[in-house]
Parts: structure tokens; C-alpha cells; sequence
């Protein structure tokens, strides 16, 4: 990774944040709807133009920047922090409860993670309750996967037995020696899995499951402006833009070495 | 031998499990459902003039009077016996829903994941042999956008230059040939970034590791040395990377067949979901796990049949 890239994951994401930092500063309302100025191009009165229903795009834009991230965050934290706990604690245990927690993990990946994600949040119906629920099954196994396979290569080295030896309680060790050895590995991962978390929301959100309307989302925004390509592409491109920048930003942050 | 059948019965059974889950929160959706269904069944069948007998008969016709779990002891047993129901909506069979989808689905399917592989081979290969040049770069670009880009995404750029701007192609549908262009490029252009990206690893490695060397030790030509002793090594990342990114392509008839407006399996899921149609649902569900299992076990016969050290047990499978 050289210098020049170094740098590029945190300035591709650096639009997506300004957006969301600037979103409760916006006066402008994202739900206010304006018809006589319907699908106005970018310009003096509205920066980045407005939707078929003369809603500020800018406005929209960052509400949706807001609730994208916050949703993908949640969904990292719920499926990574049980994930880990699970995976840590079944290299821990060993034996048959691992191998139950393993079972387990594979027969959630029997069905493509988006396919699972959608069939769970549409089924209870949608929402952004049911969309963390989707999103963190199918990011579980995956979660629990890999760190018990990382746990269980630190957990096989000298000093782990050492400290079992010396008398240390399973707490400690796992706290001060085996934590540190993986957390860095599973924060890499965990930025690849709010890239995945936030493209599937904006699928899901494409598809009209998930986050109800007229809350902004990315993925919500791209299909509502599918219809006006022709005579409006910025109803599409902002979106669409602000959600490749965003994804290949946190692909990128998770490629660079600390 | 004794590994690929011990892990295809795992396999199974994994998908079997899941089935069943999906089957329980489908049949947990339908009881969650308001409205009395006795009342709708008997409707649909004798029209909006009922008395109350009529409806006591339809209660008892379908079973809705017994407990849940009699109940849902035969909506298992049903499944277990290929009986997947009838729509809410349209009354038919979900069989009779799922079959003309189907083949709707696989052949622009196979189709993508064909064009993918003609796509991704040949500038993998390339960026493989010449590391550093201009292919390589391109591939390593296009494989990083493209992970960046949703399906849904790809399909828009590509309507938006080719049905909007140079009207080349129709923009949705399913009447003609021409429709399916746009929704199989799509499939194939996510599916071949990826594969294009591993397969410039996969040949870079196996070129330079000691078969080759080997092969050119004892007076082949670059060339024959890589065909005898570089493709074989090169295939087996390649063809497990093809398999795990065939569940994207699973994904992505959902999303394509949604914005293409394609009367296959995903497409149908959506409408279903949307319209809480959930034996339909169901039957989509356990359809697209089953394709999804099939392939997987495919898979797996494949990479066992390419590694000689997988079929003597030598790497752990």
C-alpha cells in the first residue's frame, strides 16, 4: 500500500461524513415537498436539485447519509459483538459446544446472506427494527467463523498456556492476552462488513423492503428517481454516487494497514 | 471419495435444517396474518353471500379448527411430500407459479455466468502473465469498482447509456432477446470482475511456482509449460471463487429481475414479499436454497475432481 493510497479510503468517505455531520444543521426539510418546483437541476435555489415530488435532494441526501450509516453501524455492532463473543468463547470451550456453535454458523450460510436478509425483514414486515435483525443473521456466521478461527490460533500458543498454567482465571486471559491479538484483525473485517451492511440496505431499500417511506435512504432514493432517467439523472447519480464513494471508501479503510 | 460424500451429506443436512427454518417463520407469518382465513376461503369459494355455516365448513375443510401444532405438523409433513400450497393471491398452485419462473431464471442465469467467464478468463489470464501492465491495472480498477457497486447500480449505468442515451436496447421486459442484453450483462459484469481479479492471482502464483519452473527445466516452451503444469493449479481458486460468487449471482436476479422488470424467481420473491403472499414466498425461498445447494455440492465434486491432494486427503478439505 503505498502513500498515495493510503490516504484515499478516508478521503473517499470524507463526503458521505460531511453530509451526515451536516445533516441536523440543514434548515431545509427532507419530507417538505415543493410540487411547482418539481425535478429542479441543480442550481441557485436547490444545490442539488430536487425529486419528482420537489423535495430538497440535498436535504434528502443527508438524512439518508445519516440513517445508511447509523443502520449499518447498528447492524456491524449487533452481528460482530455477539459474533465474537460466540466464536471467542466456542475456541474457549472447545469440544462439542464448539462444534455445535460451527454447525450452526454453516447451516445459516445454506442460504445467500441477501436472500436470508430479505425473506427475515420481510416477512416481520420491514422497518428498521427487522432490517438490523436480516442484516445481522446473515453477517453471524461469518462474525463467528472467523473469530474463532483467529481466537483458536492464539489460544494454541505458549504464552496462553503459560498463563493457564501460572494460575490466571479464563477472563484474564482471554481479556489481556487473546483480545489483543484479534480485535485488530476483526476491525478489518468489521469495516468490510458495514461496506456489505450498507449496500444491502440500499438494496433492500431499492427493492421497497426495509426502511419505510418517506424516511430517506440511499437505495429508497435511487429506485424513486428510476423513473425520471431520462429528463432527471441527478434524482439518481447523487445517491448513487455518494453510495459507491462511500462502500469503496470503507473497502479501501479496511485494505490499509494500520 | 469418503470425504466428498461425508461433506455433501453435511451439506445436506445444513440445507435441510435451514428449510425447515424457513418453512417455520413462513408458517409463523400465515398464522400472524389478520383476518379470519376461514372466512376469505369461504368467500372464494361461494362469493361475498355467506352464512355462517358455510364458513364453519371451510374452517373445518382446511383444518383451521385443530391446534397449532397439528397444524404446523402438516404444513411440514406437506412440504416433505412436494406440496407447496396455493398463492393467496392468484389461488393457483405455487408449483404452477414457480415452474415458467424457473427456467426464466436459469437460463439468463447460466447464460451471465457464462458471458462472466468469457469475460474474466481471458483478462485474468493476461493481467496474470503480464503483472504490472495495462490489463492488470485495468482488472485490479474494475474489480475494486465493482465491489463497490451494487447490482441494481450497474443495471441503471447500463440502461441509462444503452436504452436512454444511444436507445440501442430496450430499458425493461422480457418479449424479446434484446431484453435480456441489458439484465445479463448486469449479472456478468459483477460476476466477472471478481473472478478476473482472482484468476490474475491464481495464474501469477501457479506460473511461478515450482510446476512450471519445472516444466520449462526439462525444455518446454513458456508456453506449453504453463498449459501443462499452470492451468491445472490455476483452476482450483478460481473455480471455488466462482462458486462462492455464484450466491451473488443468486442475489442479484432478485435485484436485476426487480429493475428489468423479468417475470423470474427473484422477481416473484419481491412481489410476494410485498404482497405478503407467503406460500409463494415460501416456495421461492426453499427453491432459490435448493439451486443454491445443488451448486454447492457441484462445487465441491469439482475442486476434489481438479486437486489430486484433496482426493488423497493430503489438504484438509
Amino acid at each position: 500500500m503505498s502513500a498515495r493510497t493510503r490516504y484515499a479510503g478516508p478521503a473517499l468517505l470524507l463526503p458521505a461524513l460531511l453530509l451526515a455531520a451536516a445533516a441536523p444543521l440543514l434548515e431545509a426539510d427532507p419530507l417538505q415537498q415543493s410540487l411547482a418546483a418539481s425535478l429542479t437541476p441543480p442550481g441557485q435555489a436547490w444545490l442539488l436539485g430536487t425529486d419528482e415530488l420537489g423535495r430538497s435532494l440535498l436535504a434528502r441526501l443527508a438524512h439518508a447519509t445519516y440513517v445508511s450509516a447509523g443502520v449499518g453501524l447498528l447492524c456491524v455492532a449487533v452481528a460482530w459483538g455477539c459474533g465474537v463473543a460466540l466464536g471467542v468463547a466456542a475456541a474457549w470451550r472447545g469440544g462439542w459446544p464448539e462444534g455445535l456453535v460451527l454447525r450452526a454458523a454453516d447451516t445459516l450460510m445454506a442460504i445467500p446472506g441477501l436472500l436470508l436478509t430479505l425473506i427475515v425483514a420481510g416477512l416481520l414486515g420491514g422497518g428498521i427494527g427487522v432490517l438490523v435483525l436480516g442484516i445481522a443473521l446473515a453477517q453471524l456466521p461469518h462474525a463467528v467463523r472467523m473469530s474463532r478461527a483467529l481466537a483458536a490460533g492464539v489460544l494454541a500458543r505458549p504464552f496462553v498456556q503459560a498463563a493457564r498454567l501460572v494460575g490466571l482465571s479464563s477472563a484474564a486471559i482471554l481479556v489481556r492476552d487473546v483480545l489483543p491479538l484479534v480485535l485488530p484483525q476483526l476491525l478489518t473485517q468489521a469495516a468490510l462488513a458495514v461496506a456489505s451492511a450498507v449496500l444491502t440496505i440500499a438494496a433492500l431499500g431499492f427493492l421497497g423492503i426495509g426502511i419505510h417511506p418517506p424516511t430517506p435512504e440511499w437505495g429508497m432514493m435511487i429506485a424513486e428517481g428510476t423513473p425520471y432517467l431520462a429528463e432527471a439523472p441527478w434524482v439518481v447519480l447523487a445517491p448513487a454516487s455518494l453510495l459507491v464513494l462511500s462502500v469503496l471508501g470503507l473497502v479501501l479503510l479496511a485494505d490499509t494497514p494500520p | 471419495m469418503g470425504g466428498l460424500i461425508a461433506g455433501a451429506f453435511a451439506r445436506l443436512l445444513q440445507l435441510g435444517v435451514m428449510m425447515f427454518a424457513v418453512a417455520t417463520l413462513c408458517f409463523a407469518a400465515l398464522h400472524a396474518l389478520p383476518g379470519d382465513k376461514a372466512l376469505q376461503l369461504a368467500i372464494a369459494r361461494h362469493g361475498e353471500d355467506i352464512g355462517d355455516a358455510a364458513i364453519e365448513r371451510a374452517r373445518r375443510d382446511a383444518g383451521f379448527d385443530r391446534p397449532v401444532v397439528v397444524q404446523f405438523a402438516d404444513w411440514i409433513g406437506g412440504l416433505a411430500r412436494l406440496e407447496l400450497g396455493h398463492s393467496l393471491l392468484s389461488r393457483k398452485p405455487v408449483a404452477a407459479e414457480l415452474e415458467p419462473r424457473l427456467w426464466v431464471t436459469l437460463r439468463i442465469g447460466g447464460l451471465a455466468i457464462a458471458l462472466g467467464f468469457v469475460l474474466a478468463l481471458p483478462f485474468g489470464l493476461w493481467a496474470g502473465l503480464r503483472r504490472g501492465g495495462a490489463v492488470d491495472s485495468a482488472v485490479a480498477a474494475a474489480a475494486a469498482l465493482f465491489s463497490a457497486t451494487p447490482a441494481f447500480l450497474v443495471g441503471l449505468l447500463l440502461v441509462m447509456l444503452f436504452a436512454i442515451q444511444f436507445r440501442w436496447l430496450p430499458a425493461a421486459g422480457h418479449a424479446t432477446a434484446a431484453h435480456v442484453v441489458l439484465p445479463i450483462a448486469t449479472l456478468a459484469l459483477g460476476f466477472a470482475a471478481p473472478l478476473a481479479r482472482v484468476t490474475r492471482q491464481a495464474v501469477a502464483e501457479a506460473w511461478s511456482a515450482f510446476p512450471v519452473t519445472f516444466g520449462r527445466l526439462k525444455g518446454l516452451s513458456p508456453a506449453r509449460a504453463g498449459l501443462r503444469h499452470g492451468v491445472r493449479n490455476a483452476a482450483i481458486p478460481v473455480v471455488m471463487l466462482a462458486g462462492l460468487r455464484f450466491a451473488a449471482v443468486l442475489e442479484g436476479f432478485v435485484v436485476v429481475e426487480t429493475l428489468f422488470n423479468i417475470p423470474g424467481l427473484g422477481e416473484l420473491l419481491v412481489r410476494a414479499l410485498i404482497a405478503r403472499d407467503i406460500p409463494v414466498v415460501q416456495g421461492a425461498a426453499l427453491l432459490f436454497g435448493l439451486i443454491y445447494g445443488v451448486i454447492g455440492l457441484a462445487l465441491d465434486a469439482a475442486c476434489t475432481a481438479l486437486d489430486p491432494r484433496r482426493r488423497l486427503r493430503l489438504v484438509p478439505a
